[in-house]
Order: structure tokens, then C-alpha cells, then sequence
């Protein structure tokens, strides 16, 4: 069976990549935060028809349960075919600025916890020939802007953290996917106005799936945020200070 | 939860217009919708897919609950051929589903993009009503959600009277969690379809009467006159029970299209349409053999051009389809169609079909014994308006019905005569649920 392993699985990115990787020989390892929504979520794969499905219940934050779930989910695995990492936490940037445990928990979300499972899980992949390590950051993280730059920061760091795995990890046959979905429809933009720009969370799912099929390194979900965000990037500063983005 | 400001919510006939004060969401089926309510009262309404052609997907200035999150299927038996979904999930995921297993839905409106939950609500029918009754025959429970916050289980044994006014009940009763139906055996996805000419509405009952076909509806020439008034074609076909292999391209021979702005008002006039329907009706009178086809051009022909609807341009159309009595049904029928040649109100896609004698379970579900005809047309203001009143007088005539998934402009004695049950149905409509419909129909 292929395993797949997906963190943050109830993330509304996640439920619509999962739905497109089914297939009868693969075999889900969800681990999220919420009881109750993993059970929903590994139901509905099941009646969809994956080969297996198993639960874990966590929460990423804890960062000194990281090493010992590692090896829960992966200590029997022969082998892990994709490691999908789609969870992350969005405030208000008035509400980080405001309160500085906030930002601190948003940038450890985003992460710090992140970079934890990633280190732990690439010691084990490098060891096998082979797979994907697919994690979703953002376009936030491409340029700073005042309305989001510090949620931006953390997915910039950590794209910077996928590109050096990336290099590392070439000559072991593992393929490092960087994900920048820009404005998804999803439970963790609900409070926000839905425009022109919006994407469904099953489109950006086809995206990512392609992009692993692909051996991809960075993909921008829908593929026309690269142009934005290149126009975005080379805007002069004292042009972008007055800009209200 | 999230207010999207003024945002037009517009049903599938694109009329009336309607700006929801604020849209609520429900992610996961074990949420809370109610519990910290707001100061201000407002009255709710799921909306799902929006495919109601009408307004009783509507709730204009009060707020809406997007269930479009809530597409998680709980579990599929392929045993026995049981499933259970969310309110959100669309009958084309559905069958994607369980197609591959053998199984098929027990009904099927004309489109597979409607959630389970609206097929619910409208207590909607298909080509085999005249076998196995409209879709909440084969609903074995369902979930409700009410606003003060409780949650239960309705079924033929427990909470019977909440189930029988939530299956065709408009979404009044509550919220509808999730659905578990009972489905039905296939061999293969394939439909053994036959098509036979008829050349007046009185060569229609006649053809008609001897088919028996699992399923079958005619599509009627509105354009023609006279001696041919009525002319058609009699669509019939079964579950093909054939050991087919499976080629999974074929529901898509058709490149799918898509309309991705409303065309110009002018795009379909008394002109275009007549040479549609003539068009229409000559490519289809010579094919007589019997085919195999996927079940989805079968059943869904207009779901291979996404948003159909903009053809009728900004002002959208309005959507007619009542029952008439099966005794003075030709009669009734025929007068419908002779008033829509005189007043030159051509309708695009006229269809045709006899409700058999299964009788519908929901206290107010539209389906019963009777001809059923369907017409749409374009929004031309007044005209149109005054013109369906006039085929309304005719159905009222003989104690006929007129759907509400498909209106937007019925009168409040067209509804009370369409639904004898509405002073029992009322006692189970959630206090805080209302659709624009309802407030239209019911003058509240």
C-alpha cells in the first residue's frame, strides 16, 4: 500500500487533496487536532473508497510530543510515499500586532512547529528511495506587506526552510513540493470578503496533486498568483509604502 | 460565520434578485450554529447549490447558511446499497461514488448538480415516478437541526411528523444535516434508450399509455401549431442489464461547454426558439433504434453546458411546471399548449411526463397522480407574468398543482390550492426559518 501521510487533515485544503489522491491501494494517516472532524474526514475517504485510513489526534504546538508521534505514525512504515503538511493558523494582523502572544503562536503554528515535524520526518525519508514531502505555504510569504507580514514571515521562512531541504534531499530521490495557494475559500478565510481572485479548495487540489505527480518544486495555486506576485515583488519600495496591501 | 456584505444571490432562473443580509457557514456537521445568536433575530434558510429556479432558495434581507462545506459522506454500504451524506453533497459526487459499485440513485432529477439536502426539501422526482415515486420514498432517516440548538433524528419510525414535513418541505423545518437513502442495483452505468416521434399532443397519450418503461418523459415542440400541436419526442429507457465493459469516456462524449456570462437579453427570442424546437424535432424523429448510452447524457443532457442558464441573458426566465389530474389531464394539457402558440410564448425546453399513483410521503411534496408539464421562458416583465397567470387559471380549473422549486411568482391561492396540508405543515416549520418563497406564497 502507498502511504500518504497528511498533518492538518481536516484543513479544508487538505479534505479536498486527500479526496483527489484516493485510490484503493492508498493507505491515509490523518493527524490533526479535533476528535470529532478526523473521524468525519477518514469516514468519508473510507466510503470513497481509499485502501485504509488511521487517526491521530494532536496538537502540533506541543512541540515535545513531535519525536515520539514521528514514530507512532511512521516507526512500521516500510516506506512514506507523500508527507502533505497543511496546517497553519491565520489572525487578524491588528490582532498579532496587538497582542504579542498571538504573534508568537501564529509564527510557532506556521512555523516553528513545522520545521520540528519536517526535521523528524526527513531523517526517516532520506533513508527510503524515493517519495514527496509536499507542504503548503502561502504568497504571503513572497513579499512583506502591512497587512499581513507577520503571518507572511513565518510561510516565507518557511519556504526558505523548503528550499534547503529541497537541495538536501535531491540526491536521496525525495522531492520537496513548496505550495503558495493565494486567497483559497476555506474555513480559515470564512471571515474574509470572497472576490474574483478566490479559488475553490477543490481546485487548488488538482493543482497539488499535479505538482507532486510532477515532481514540481514550488507551484502557486491557481498558477496565475506567479504573475501577481511577480508583479507584486518587483514594485519599488517607496512605491509599495504607499500602496494599501 | 461571515457577513459577505450585499451579495447577490441570484436562484438558477436568475429572478428575482435577492441580497441576503448575511451568510452564515457550517463546516462540520457537529457545529454550532445557534448557540451564541446575535441580539438582532434573523430568519434562516440553507442554500445549497442555488439550483431552485425560483426564489425558494431565496431570503432576501434575512440570512442565508452556505451548507456548500458540508459534502462529507458518512459511509457508503455496498452491500446493501445504503448511504448516508451531508446536506452539501451534490448527486453528481454521489454518483461518482457508487456507480463504480453497482448502484445507482432510486431518483434523479434532470440535473446531478443539486445537493442531497435540496433533493430533500423539493421532494424532487424523475423520469420513473410512474415506478418508484419521487426521491423522499427512498429517504430512510435524515438529520434536523433546529434553532434552539437541538439536533434529531427523523425517520418513518421516530419523530415521523418532523420527517414528513422536512422531505418536500422547503427547508423550513430546519437545518438538514444529513440524508441516508436507499439506492438502487445497476449492472452497468449504461441506459438502453429508445426515442419514438409523435406528431400531435394527442398522439402523446396515446404512446404514452402503452409505454412501461422504467423510465420515460417527452420533450414537446411549443413552437407548433395546429394539427401538429404538441408534436414531440417520447423518450423511454431501463437500466441496461447487459455485462458492458466500463468506458468511463463516454459520459463524456460530449466536450463539455461552458456560457461563462449571461448572453444578450435578444440571444433566445420567439425566433431562435422556433428554430430550435423545429431543430430539435427533425435531428430526433428519425432515430428510432434502440441505443446504449451513459447514464449521464440520458439523464442530464443539460449539465453538459455549465451555467445554461445565462443563455436567458440578465433578465433571466421563469420556470412553469404544474400536475394536472391524470382524468382531465389531456384535456388541460392541450389548452396550455394551444394558449402558449397563441400568445407566441415559445418555450425553449418543454417537457412532458404522467406522475404515476406512488403516492409522495412530504406533507407538501409537489409530486402526484397526474400529467406533469414544465415549460420555461424568458422574463419579458408584465407579459410573461400575466401569461402564466392565464396557464394558472387553467391548472386551478381542474385542481392542478404548480412546483415551487420552479417558481417565482405564483399566487397565495395558487399555493393554498397547490398544498391542502399547509395549516398542518406550519406547525412544523422552525420559528426562525423562512425562505422569500415562503413569505411570498403566504403573504407573511
Amino acid at each position: 500500500m502507498r502511504n500518504i501521510i497528511i498533518l492538518g487533515a481536516t484543513s479544508g485544503i487538505a479534505q479536498a487533496t486527500a479526496k483527489e489522491l484516493i485510490e484503493d491501494d492508498v493507505y491515509f494517516h490523518l493527524v490533526a487536532r479535533n476528535k470529532n472532524k478526523l473521524k468525519i474526514v477518514a469516514d468519508d475517504l473510507t466510503a470513497r473508497g481509499c485502501g485504509k485510513v488511521d487517526c491521530y489526534e494532536v496538537d502540533f504546538n506541543e512541540l515535545n510530543t513531535h519525536e515520539q508521534l514521528v514514530e507512532k505514525i511512521s516507526g512500521e512504515l516500510d516506506s512514506i510515499d507523500i508527507l502533505f503538511v497543511s496546517y497553519g493558523i491565520m489572525y487578524s494582523q491588528s490582532d498579532c500586532e496587538n497582542n504579542v502572544s498571538k504573534a508568537i503562536e501564529q509564527v510557532n503554528s506556521n512555523y516553528t512547529s513545522v520545521v520540528s515535524l519536517l526535521v523528524l520526518f526527513s531523517q526517516r525519508m532520506s533513508k527510503q528511495n524515493g517519495g514527496t514531502i509536499a507542504v503548503v505555504t502561502s504568497v504571503a510569504g513572497d513579499r512583506g506587506r502591512k497587512s499581513n507580514y507577520i503571518y507572511g514571515s513565518a510561510k516565507a521562512g518557511l519556504s526558505i526552510f523548503l528550499e534547503g531541504l529541497r537541495y538536501k534531499l535531491f540526491d536521496k530521490g525525495v522531492n520537496v513540493l513548496t505550495i503558495k495557494p493565494g486567497f483559497v475559500d476555506s474555513p480559515m478565510t470564512s471571515e474574509m470578503k470572497k472576490g474574483l481572485l478566490w479559488a475553490s479548495t477543490e481546485q487548488v487540489a488538482q493543482y497539488i496533486v499535479k505538482g507532486i505527480k510532477n515532481k514540481r518544486s514550488t507551484i502557486y495555486t491557481p498558477p496565475f498568483w506567479f504573475l501577481i506576485m511577480m508583479v507584486i515583488k518587483v514594485i519599488p519600495s517607496f512605491i509599495f509604502r504607499k500602496l494599501n496591501i | 460565520m461571515s457577513g459577505l456584505g450585499k451579495q447577490n444571490f441570484r436562484s438558477w432562473g436568475q429572478y428575482p434578485e435577492s441580497f441576503p443580509q448575511n451568510i452564515v457557514r457550517l463546516p462540520w456537521v457537529n457545529g454550532s450554529l445557534f448557540v451564541n445568536k446575535p441580539e438582532k433575530k434573523s430568519l434562516y434558510l440553507a442554500y445549497g447549490q442555488g439550483r431552485s429556479y425560483g426564489d425558494s432558495c431565496q431570503n432576501n434581507s434575512e440570512t442565508l447558511i452556505d451548507t456548500r462545506r458540508l459534502t462529507h459522506i458518512h459511509f457508503f454500504d455496498s452491500e446493501q446499497g445504503v448511504l448516508r451524506c451531508e446536506a452539501g453533497v451534490t448527486l453528481s459526487d454521489i454518483l461518482s461514488v457508487i456507480v463504480p459499485h453497482g448502484w445507482f440513485l432510486p431518483v434523479t432529477p434532470g440535473t446531478q448538480y443539486v445537493t442531497i439536502a435540496g433533493a430533500v426539501a423539493n421532494d424532487v422526482h424523475g423520469k420513473n415516478h410512474h415506478h418508484v415515486g419521487s426521491f423522499g420514498n427512498h429517504v430512510m432517516q435524515l438529520e434536523l437541526y433546529r434553532s434552539n440548538d437541538e439536533s434529531f433524528i427523523c425517520s418513518p419510525e421516530q419523530n415521523t411528523e418532523q420527517f414528513y414535513s422536512t422531505i418536500g418541505g422547503l427547508g423550513l423545518t430546519g437545518l438538514i444535516k444529513w440524508v441516508e437513502i436507499k439506492l438502487k442495483r445497476i449492472i452497468n452505468p449504461y441506459i438502453s434508450s429508445k426515442q419514438k416521434s409523435f406528431s400531435s399532443i394527442s398522439d402523446f397519450f396515446l404512446i404514452e399509455g402503452e409505454d412501461n418503461s422504467e423510465y420515460n418523459v417527452a420533450w414537446i415542440d411549443t413552437t407548433s401549431t395546429s394539427n401538429k400541436l404538441g408534436r414531440g419526442i417520447f423518450f423511454s429507457g431501463e437500466h441496461s442489464q447487459q455485462n458492458l465493459s466500463v468506458n468511463e469516456s463516454a459520459k463524456d462524449s460530449c466536450r463539455k461547454l461552458n456560457i461563462p456570462v449571461n448572453l444578450p437579453n435578444s440571444t433566445l427570442n420567439k425566433y431562435t426558439v422556433k428554430a430550435f424546437n423545429k431543430l430539435y424535432y427533425f435531428t430526433h424523429k428519425n432515430r428510432q433504434e434502440q441505443s446504449q448510452i451513459h447514464y449521464a447524457p440520458f439523464f442530464y443532457p443539460l449539465d453538459n453546458i455549465d451555467n445554461w442558464n445565462r443563455m436567458y441573458g440578465n433578465r433571466g426566465f421563469f420556470q412553469h411546471q404544474c400536475v394536472v389530474p391524470v382524468d382531465d389531464g389531456q384535456e388541460v394539457i392541450t389548452e396550455i399548449l394551444k394558449l402558449v402558440s397563441k400568445e407566441g410564448m415559445a418555450s425553449f425546453l418543454s417537457v412532458l411526463k404522467k406522475f404515476g399513483n406512488i403516492p409522495s410521503v412530504g406533507m407538501m411534496s409537489f409530486p402526484r397522480e397526474g400529467y406533469t408539464l414544465a415549460l420555461d421562458f424568458p422574463n419579458y416583465g408584465s407579459r410573461t407574468l400575466n401569461f402564466l397567470n392565464e396557464i394558472d387559471k387553467l391548472v386551478q380549473s381542474v385542481n392542478g398543482a404548480i412546483y415551487p422549486a420552479k417558481d417565482a411568482r405564483m399566487s397565495i391561492e395558487m399555493f393554498a390550492q397547490s398544498f391542502p396540508r399547509i395549516e398542518e405543515f406550519k406547525k412544523y416549520i422552525d420559528p426562525n426559518f423562512s425562505s422569500s418563497f415562503w413569505r411570498r406564497v403566504t403573504g407573511c
